[in-house]
């Protein structure tokens, strides 16, 4: 045997006990990511082909939990108003994150301390937040009627009348988010180099003509990030739903999450509940392709 | 580009100095306007805080007295506290939100620390697997993981317990990948130069590499810390035994048990954030940076 050989083969042996202390030190991820990620997984999808209860054996049903969707009255209420939710809230914190950003991308007196104040609603927890706007919504004793009343707006009563209930649960996530996403956009905005505005301003290129041809193709990829983001959060909306306005009144702002919560917890139908999971998941990663295509295609 | 869009300037020619006034005054007078707008969206923001830290001063009667009371008349937080814990064991919830951030906190950044290091550092038979496995835990939303866990859960006999409340919602992909991330850029001569002073794996994972990535493990346990204090549905779910509410659910049961006390709701809430809201005032770089890494992580 040559020394080189040797040293070969000592590398090996050495490597070998190397990769074994490496599987060591992952190996308790491996055991928690399967059985609290990959079990889990697993069940709900093949929970959602049966009508298990939590207490009898799950029996196979085929897909009858998801023919049950297309005639079950809350369930499609619940589609329609998360739609209605997700409609109002992913096109509103965009605009108002992303307006915010290009003004704290610039420097001015006080723009820490302003940048502060627009992002602390979003270090509130959602619960808490919940609490707060349900006590600024009450009619005649709470802030939003005095204010209303103050400024002549109308006088909506976003906890008891149906016809507003769900845009009062989107005023909310607007004020709670919007700190959080201009925050993402500002970081995306700093990292576009200023030569380039530079190079443009040379060429002869105007403020708008800038923010058309650098600003927004640049941004790109933080939209598409933010649209999905936005879109995956409205659509788990679930605490203000329960907590300000519990789902009514007549279950007006009884989103899928509250829905499912309610099947499954309330009600204890685990099989319908993962079906109603899946239909989530797959509405989800269908508007994410779609985002995808729109935001490629336009480049 | 900062400047430039703000002040647009004018041509320099003719009489200089009235030029620069004016520019000046169109200057300042730009300044005051945007500061009135801030000023009004900051009122906007902050009006639904200092709404709940007044309700929170007030006598219930104040609290629905018609017409509204803006101001409380004596402040009566210690009154409040004392009502609401006539009626809650608040400061049992307190304590099991605490208990619960804690460890979960202390073991997300462990095993996250642990598993970073071992993909960041060693090379062994499926490992990209395992990697690209775990990022793509991260693209599959909670509701297919709820109800799956929930029974996991249910049938290991944790249902009601600390451990049911913490272990499953502690270890995320992206912490994991946070640590991955900065561990890669650890040089492998300072490892190997630990391994020839005959420094057990363990030992050089402990002494030499975690001191090197404190930043990240400060970043990580601030995201966990606040997302393990905030967590409201896995609770809500696995506990029904009062006794370990957390201070969200307890909130929760409070508002479905004693609704009208919107002084005693809007004081406990008040406490519940303060911690958060603390670190946030305290930390404000680090959060405000580990809420981007989280934000961007593809």
């Amino acid at each position: 045997m040559t020394a080189a050989e040797s040293n070969r083969t000592r590398r090996a042996r050495r490597m070998d006990r190397r990769a074994w202390i490496g599987l060591g030190f992952v190996l308790p991820g491996i055991i928690y990511f399967s059985l609290f990620f990959l079990y889990p997984v697993i069940s709900a999808l093949s929970w959602s082909f049966t009508n298990y209860d939590l207490v009898t054996e799950p029996r196979y049903i085929g897909l009858d939990n998801f023919r049950y969707m297309l005639n079950d009255r809350h369930f499609i209420n619940g589609v329609i108003v998360t739609f209605k939710y997700v409609l109002g809230v992913v096109p509103s914190v965009i605009v108002t994150g992303f307006l915010l950003a290009l003004l704290f991308n610039q420097a001015f007196p006080g723009r820490a301390f302003f940048r502060t104040v627009i992002f602390v609603p979003y270090v509130i927890s959602i619960v808490a937040a919940s609490f707060i706007w349900r006590y600024v919504y009450q009619p005649t004793y709470g802030l939003w009627p005095q204010v209303a009343g103050f400024l002549h707006l109308p006088q909506i009563n976003f906890l008891n009348d149906g016809r507003y209930a769900i845009w009062g649960l989107v005023i909310i996530a607007i004020w709670r988010v919007s700190g959080y996403y201009m925050v993402i956009f500002l970081s995306g905005l700093q990292n576009i180099s200023a030569e380039l505005y530079e190079a443009a301003a040379i060429d002869g290129a105007g403020t708008i003509t800038r923010f058309r041809y650098i600003t927004l193709p640049l941004m790109k990829p933080i939209m598409l990030f933010v649209l999905i983001v936005a879109t995956i959060g409205a659509f788990q909306a679930f605490a203000p739903a329960l907590l300000v306005t519990g789902g009514g009144p007549a279950g007006a702002t009884r989103v899928l999450q509250l829905y499912l919560y309610e099947t499954g917890w309330l009600f204890l139908r685990f099989g319908y509940a993962s079906a109603i999971a899946v239909f989530m998941v797959l509405i989800l990663t269908a508007l994410t392709i779609v985002y995808m295509r729109l935001v490629k295609v336009e480049t | 580009m900062s400047s430039q869009t703000l002040v647009h300037r004018p041509p320099r020619n003719g009489n200089g100095s009235v030029w620069a006034s004016a520019v000046a005054l169109r200057r300042l007078a730009q300044q005051v306007l945007l500061w009135a707008g801030l000023l009004v969206l900051s009122a906007v923001m902050l009006a639904p805080l200092v709404w709940m830290i007044g309700g929170a001063m007030k006598s219930n009667g104040e609290v629905m007295a018609i017409p509204i009371q803006w101001l409380p008349s004596e402040i009566r937080l210690a009154q409040n506290y004392r009502d609401m814990m006539g009626r809650i064991p608040y400061t049992r919830y307190y304590l099991n939100s605490v208990i619960v951030a804690v460890f979960a906190t202390a073991g997300s950044v462990f095993f996250s620390a642990l598993i970073g290091y071992g993909l960041a550092k060693f090379e062994f038979p499926g490992k990209r697997y395992f990697f690209g496995f775990i990022m793509a835990t991260m693209m599959v939303p909670s509701q297919l993981t709820l109800i799956g866990l929930y029974v996991v859960v249910k049938n290991l006999g944790w249902l009601n317990t600390y451990h049911g409340l913490i272990v499953p919602e502690m270890l995320t992909a992206f912490g994991i990948f946070l640590m991955r991330q900065s561990m890669l850029v650890i040089p492998d001569e300072l490892i190997d130069a630990a391994r020839i002073d005959g420094s057990g794996e363990f030992r050089i994972f402990t002494a030499i590499v975690l001191p090197l990535v404190k930043p990240a493990l400060a970043t990580l346990a601030i995201l966990a810390g606040t997302a393990h204090w905030d967590s409201f549905l896995w609770p809500l779910i696995v506990i029904s035994d009062k006794r370990l509410y957390t201070l969200p659910v307890g909130l929760r049961f409070f508002l479905s048990d004693y609704g009208s006390y919107y002084n005693e709701l809007m004081l406990g809430s008040l406490l519940a954030l303060l911690p958060v809201l603390a670190m946030f005032l305290i930390f404000q770089r680090q959060f405000i940076r580990g809420v981007i890494n989280s934000g961007l992580k593809q």
